[in-house]
C-alpha cells in the first residue's frame, strides 16, 4: 500500500471514501494518518471513510477498530517463522472467507474474523510461498483455532 | 454473495535468515485465494499472469475452488515478478528486484459471468 500512498495520495485518499473495511500494517497506518499512536492513528483512519480498520502488527497480532470499539488478536507464537511472505494477505483472505461464509458484519463477528484471519497467516508463514497454503487440511485449521482460544482465553 | 479477489498473482525470489527460494509462485490475490478458500466457495479472481506462468499452479487454484476465468494469460509475456530480503526480526524487508512485466499494462476485466 506504500506504493499507492507515494505514488497516487489523491486517488487513493478517493478511494478510501468507499472503503467498508481497511486492513493495513502498523507501519502503513503510521503512514497514512501521520500519527505514531496507532490508537489515534485509527481514528483518523476511519474519517477517512473506513467504517472499520484491521492494523496487521506482524508476529504482534493484529488490532480491530470500529463502532467506537476496539480488538486485539494475537498471533501464535511459532517456533519456526520460515517466510512472512504473504502473510498479510492470507490474513485478508481467512478475514474475507469467514464474513462470506458466515454472511454476519456485526462487530462480535468481525472479531472472529481476525481470529480466522490470525490463524491462516500462522500457517502461511510455516513454509517457504504458497506451499504450507497448498497442502492445508480444514482439520489441521480447526485444530490450531483451538490453540488460538487456549492461548488467548482466561478467567477473572 | 462472492468475494471477488482483484490484485496479484506472480513469482516472487525470496531470502530470509532460514533460507532463499528461486522463482516461486506468489503475489497477494494467490494468498488470499488460496486462505479464503478454506471458508468459502464462491472465490472469483480477476489478475494476469504472462505465458510463463505454470498451469499446474492454476490448476492449484482450481482444486481449490477458486473460479479462474478473471485471470488474464498474456501469450508472449511475462507474469510480475518480486524479489526481496528479509531482515533478521522478519518484520522488514527490502526489496531487491520488482518486474511488472504484465502488470504495467493490466486492465482488471470483470467476465460476463462474475456479474451474475
Amino acid at each position: 500500500m506504500n506504493f499507492w500512498m507515494d505514488n497516487c495520495y489523491v486517488r487513493f485518499k478517493d478511494c478510501l471514501k468507499n472503503v467498508d473495511v481497511l486492513t493495513i500494517n502498523d507501519e502503513e497506518a503510521r503512514q497514512l494518518s501521520e500519527e505514531y499512536s496507532l490508537v489515534k492513528a485509527a481514528k483518523i483512519i476511519q474519517k477517512m471513510g473506513p467504517k472499520y480498520l484491521v492494523i496487521k502488527k506482524g508476529e504482534h497480532g493484529a488490532l480491530l477498530f470500529g463502532e467506537e470499539k476496539m480488538f486485539f488478536a494475537p498471533a501464535l507464537p511459532l517456533e519456526n517463522v520460515f517466510d512472512p511472505t504473504g502473510a498479510g494477505d492470507s490474513f485478508a483472505g481467512g478475514f474475507i472467507g469467514h464474513l462470506q461464509k458466515t454472511g454476519d458484519i456485526s462487530f462480535e463477528n468481525l472479531k472472529s474474523a481476525v481470529i480466522f484471519g490470525s490463524v491462516m497467516a500462522s500457517f502461511c508463514v510455516e513454509k517457504f510461498g504458497t506451499e504450507r497454503l497448498s497442502e492445508l487440511t480444514d482439520n489441521e485449521v480447526s485444530n490450531r483455532l483451538t490453540e488460538f482460544v487456549k492461548l488467548s482465553s482466561f478467567s477473572v | 454473495m462472492s468475494i471477488l479477489i482483484v490484485g496479484t498473482v506472480a513469482f516472487d525470489a525470496i531470502e530470509t535468515p532460514f533460507g532463499k527460494t528461486d522463482k516461486i509462485v506468489g503475489g497477494a490475490a494467490t494468498y488470499i485465494s488460496l486462505a479464503a478458500s478454506f471458508f468459502s466457495n464462491k472465490l472469483r479472481l480477476v489478475s494476469v499472469v504472462g505465458d510463463d506462468f505454470p498451469k499446474e499452479s492454476i490448476q492449484m487454484l482450481k482444486d481449490h475452488k477458486v473460479d479462474t476465468e478473471g485471470l488474464q494469460i498474456k501469450e508472449g509475456e511475462k507474469t510480475f515478478f518480486w524479489s526481496g530480503k528479509y531482515h533478521n526480526d522478519m518484520n522488514s524487508r527490502d526489496t531487491v528486484d520488482t518486474q511488472l512485466n504484465v502488470l504495467e499494462t493490466f486492465d482488471p476485466i470483470l467476465p460476463e459471468s462474475f456479474t451474475r
